[in-house]
């Protein structure tokens, strides 16, 4: 049995592992939502990046002078976001960027209402699964190498077999975040899996 | 370049609950901090989200730019250091320089006999059911 402060899949480090880009860099993302006005949607299945990818946008929009703004909404927590609303809306200048991750958990009209009352930012930001309500910034989607890749980061050399990544890629049908989790639970019942890790700690 | 250290005094890193202790602290900053203050903090690990508390504050006044500070620290009773397949209770010392935000971290455990709780069987090694 690992511990699971060893375990190579434990939550924060998987969240040390930053976006990577398969056809596209920083700086003809940045082109592109400027080109867009700061209006634009991260579009992508779950797993593949949205909200790695808003983060570390986040961070590059304040650099250039931006007050961002975030908002998150997911199946759990769908409300109209009434309060960050009613917090923002008086304040909100060409300055101010909104970062809404988990548009979709807004109705049509629940997200025109959205539109409306936070119409004087200077951007707006969201992701959704599938394109629509701004124009697509990006299309997330993993691969088979990505993931084996982001793996081999968290868990070098890793003692994995090729063929149990295959299998847990194709069973997640390219959710890293669902495959790393199941991850997680081989190298807990596997000690084999934590072998470089508590090698190099000298534990 | 900015360095901090901690240290405890007997070289230890692990202790008994509410036991005492005396950690040297050491600084050399390339500005004046605002503050310089050692925290005693956990941190869980593992496969949920990662919470985390801050237990104790011990301001070190009129630090400077460089020195070191002999300090005691009271620990905690409860909770204990403790070690699952899905989660991890982490206590660790931490040094913090303020504006800059340089800091240092070791990491100490808190248990009975002075040896992580662990949710699990193990051979040789202090076990509760998970």
């Amino acid at each position: 049995m690992l511990r699971a402060r060893d375990n190579p899949f434990a939550v924060e480090r998987v969240l040390r592992l930053r976006y990577q880009f398969c056809n596209n860099d920083w700086s003809s993302l940045l082109q592109r939502l400027q080109s867009l006005n700061y209006l634009a949607t991260i579009v992508g299945p779950k797993g593949s990046g949205k909200t790695t990818l808003l983060e570390d946008l986040a961070e590059r929009l304040k650099a250039r002078g931006f007050r961002v703004h975030r908002l998150f909404l997911n199946e759990q927590s769908r409300a109209y976001p009434t309060h960050f609303v009613q917090n923002l809306r008086d304040s909100l200048g060409e300055h101010d960027i909104i970062l809404f991750d988990g548009c979709e958990q807004l109705s049509l009209p629940a997200w025109w209402r959205f539109r409306w009352e936070t119409r004087r930012a200077g951007g707006m930001i969201i992701t959704k699964h599938r394109a629509g309500r701004l124009p697509t910034l990006i299309e997330c989607r993993t691969t088979r190498e990505l993931f084996i890749e982001l793996v081999g980061r968290l868990h070098e050399p890793t003692t994995l077999a090729p063929d149990t990544l295959d299998r847990l890629f194709q069973k997640h049908h390219g959710n890293l975040r669902d495959a790393i989790r199941e991850l997680y639970d081989l190298a807990a019942h596997e000690p084999g899996c934590s072998r470089t890790r508590e090698s190099s700690d000298g534990r | 370049m900015n360095s901090l250290a901690i240290q405890t005094c007997d070289g230890r890193t692990t202790f008994a609950p509410a036991e005492t202790i005396a950690v040297d602290v050491q600084w050399e900053l390339a500005d004046e901090p605002e503050s310089l203050e050692l925290r005693l903090v956990w941190n869980t690990s593992g496969k949920g989200q990662t919470d985390i508390g801050v237990e104790k504050v011990i301001p070190l006044d009129a630090p400077g730019m460089s020195g070191s500070r002999r300090l005691e620290v009271d620990l905690p009773a409860a909770p204990y250091s403790f070690s699952g397949k899905l989660v991890s209770l982490i206590w660790a010392l931490e040094l913090v320089a303020k504006p800059s935000e340089d800091s240092c971290r070791t990491e100490i455990t808190i248990a009975p006999g002075q040896c992580e709780v662990l949710l699990y069987r193990e051979p040789n090694k202090q076990t509760v059911d998970e």
